[in-house]
């Protein structure tokens, strides 16, 4: 791949500590609005130790490890607020400055206190030559390392994964087209959960069917009910199918097994989150979210991501689950499902335009992404490809003329950019970028 | 309750579920006895601290828009009078959990403000520590310690307390006190008065 990788990197300076953060932007980056990142490793340097008062000492290691380290000072200094006034001594105590911990706890960074103003800082897999296994922070200075820590978590936060969503905007992916896939599929297994009865799409594939059912249990209130009136054929994307039949949407079995492993690999009990955003939904089952980015707690910013990002055309989706459930069981039909992402009729329609005549001539060594523009009238306006494969696969993409006819026309004044995904196995995704207002 | 904490952008203070570390617990009576008098005490040890009196928290209200809980101070006076181990048969007793948040909030706000000052003294009592020095040394921890105990005195009806019981009381509000006055804040404290009171 010839495009760069520059390196981002972040400080964070309290008054004893530096917390140095580097990672690079994904290629990614160049069509995102911030930042892409990967490979992030940390440096955290601690200035004037007690006991080593002239030296600094260095830690260092990656985003785990940095998750790791947040989370038990996060968690330690509630343990220290909530302790009483008798529960520690003014003065520590005499004792070793080497503790030992225990063999199953070796890799682990833990807390402990040693007196009201000093807590030693386990280092477990942090630890190097330089540090030894502990060091001894003063109460200021485990202030500074929490802040810096904290004000990390919270930048890292506010990274492409996760954006504050005036509009439903798809998130760019912070990692490789594989964790798109993955995504996506699991927002389209939970879709899929409450498909009930004969209205089901996917009935040739009983052991996917079944291993989506358990791993979820949504909320009663989360989607409209599902009518029970007799079906009827209509003409609507899908994006995934049990079986392959004429209809090159129709997806192989082994990727609905994969996605709805994902799916309760990932998902514990999440609801739709499509219609109604609730303080369980799971983040992951969104487009906006970021799977590696998590913060301790709920993130309104997230709940928010989920309140508008499919809410935006609630009467649309309403409508487009309405005709959904009361489609047939006709193949044809089963093949063009709507999706929790076709927020704008449009969005279905590329997807509909181009699965039906995607048929390369060799299957991609990857998924290609593209950003496709639909002008005013609806017809084409742009294609962009993102990334070196889909570069090299854009001839082939069945995309009509610029300025053909292409799909419908957008609501008045729009120019919405949808973000469309190429997989190997002949499936076509595709989502809303931008509404181009 | 979801709808107004998904506005972010006109989110009430005490809706915005982020400051509370999610979705907000609900204390029982027995627990919001024990909030009552923990943030009485952490009101008291900035007061102690900082000189500050009922106009600065009068006036944090105003700024965190949680005036129609704390809007004078009569009403001030009535939500720390629902300590129960305040002096006094004046006050009333209650305190609900929205007054609750306010009060942390404003609590929060305060010690902010005045982070350079609590910094400053933490690090004095560190510094005299290390040095196996008593803490009474520094001007600053000192007035403070006289201050603190003088108000605590004054106000509860805790015959408990020693002046080195009260000693080691002040002190260890003040070291939690440094960690309220973070961004986090506001969680942290609420999450504290959670847990002690269990």
């Amino acid at each position: 791949m010839s495009v760069l990788s520059p390196t981002i990197s972040k400080l964070y300076t309290p008054p004893t500590c530096t917390l140095e953060v580097t990672a690079k932007a994904s290629p990614l980056s160049r069509w995102t609005r911030t930042p892409t990142i990967k490979s992030l490793q940390f440096l955290l340097s601690f200035d004037s130790l007690a006991q080593r008062a002239r030296d600094s000492v260095e830690i260092y290691g990656d985003e785990t490890q940095l998750s790791a380290l947040t989370e038990t000072v996060t968690q330690y200094i509630q343990t220290v607020l909530a302790s009483r006034p008798t529960d520690l001594p003014l003065f520590p105590s005499e004792q070793t400055d080497s503790p030992v911990p225990s063999p199953e706890d070796s890799g682990a960074v833990a807390l402990r206190p040693r007196s009201l103003l000093t807590h030693e800082l386990l280092l477990g897999n942090l630890a190097t030559a330089q540090s030894g296994p502990s060091l001894v922070l003063k109460a200021s200075q485990l202030y500074d390392l929490a802040t810096a820590l904290e004000d990390c978590t919270a930048d890292l936060q506010q990274l492409p994964s996760v954006i504050a969503a005036e509009r439903p905007v798809v998130m760019p992916f912070l990692r490789s087209a594989a964790l798109v896939l993955l995504t996506v599929g699991l927002g389209t297994a939970t879709w899929r959960l409450f498909q009930t009865g004969p209205i089901a799409v996917n009935t040739s594939s009983p052991s996917s069917t079944t291993a989506m059912a358990p791993s979820a249990t949504p909320a009663p209130s989360a989607l409209p009910p599902v009518p029970s009136a007799p079906p009827r054929a209509l003409n609507l994307p899908s994006i995934q199918l049990p079986t392959r039949s004429s209809n090159p949407l129709a997806a192989a079995p082994s990727a609905q097994k994969d996605v709805a492993s994902s799916e309760r690999s990932a998902s514990t009990g999440s609801t739709a989150g499509a219609s109604r955003p609730t303080k369980n939904t799971q983040p992951s089952q969104t487009v906006a979210s970021a799977p590696e980015v998590r913060g301790a707690t709920q993130d309104a910013n997230e709940q928010q991501i989920v309140a508008s990002a499919p809410s935006s055309n609630s009467m649309e989706r309403s409508r487009a689950l309405t005709q959904s459930a009361k489609s047939a069981p006709d193949p044809q039909v089963a093949a063009r499902q709507s999706t929790l992402f076709d927020t704008i009729p449009q969005v279905a329609e590329v997807r509909d335009y181009v699965a039906s005549r995607w048929q390369p001539a060799s299957p991609p060594p990857k998924t290609l992404e593209y950003r496709v523009t639909v002008n005013g009238d609806g017809s084409l306006g742009a294609v962009e490809p993102l990334g070196v494969s889909a570069q090299q696969y854009l001839g082939q993409v069945p995309l009509p003329q610029t300025s053909g006819a292409f799909v419908s026309a957008p609501a008045a004044g729009s120019r919405p950019s949808i973000r469309m995904l190429l997989h190997q196995d002949g499936t076509v995704q595709t989502f809303l970028d931008t509404t181009g207002q | 309750m979801d709808s107004s904490v998904n506005a972010i952008a006109t989110v009430h203070p005490l809706a915005d579920a982020r400051q509370w570390g999610g979705p907000v617990a609900s204390p029982d009576g027995d627990q919001l006895d024990n909030i009552k008098t923990q943030l009485d005490l952490v009101l008291l040890c900035l007061e102690a601290l900082t000189g500050l009196g009922s106009d600065a928290m009068l006036q944090a209200a105003s700024e965190l828009g949680v005036q129609d809980m704390v809007g004078d101070r009569v009403a001030l006076w009535r939500l720390r009078q629902s300590n129960p181990i305040r002096r006094g048969t004046g006050g009333r007793k209650k305190l609900d959990i929205e007054e609750a948040r306010s009060l942390v909030l404003i609590s929060c706000h305060l010690a902010q403000n005045h982070h350079a000052t609590i910094r400053r003294a933490v690090c004095l009592l560190e510094d005299l520590t290390e040095q196996n020095r008593p803490p009474h040394q520094a001007a600053l921890l000192g007035d403070y310690l006289d201050q603190f105990t003088n108000l605590y005195q004054e106000r509860m009806e805790d015959d408990h307390q020693t002046p080195a019981t009260l000693t080691d009381l002040g002190l260890k509000l003040l070291i939690d006190l440094l960690f309220y006055s973070a961004p986090q804040g506001v969680r942290r404290l609420w999450m504290a008065l959670l847990d002690r009171s269990r």
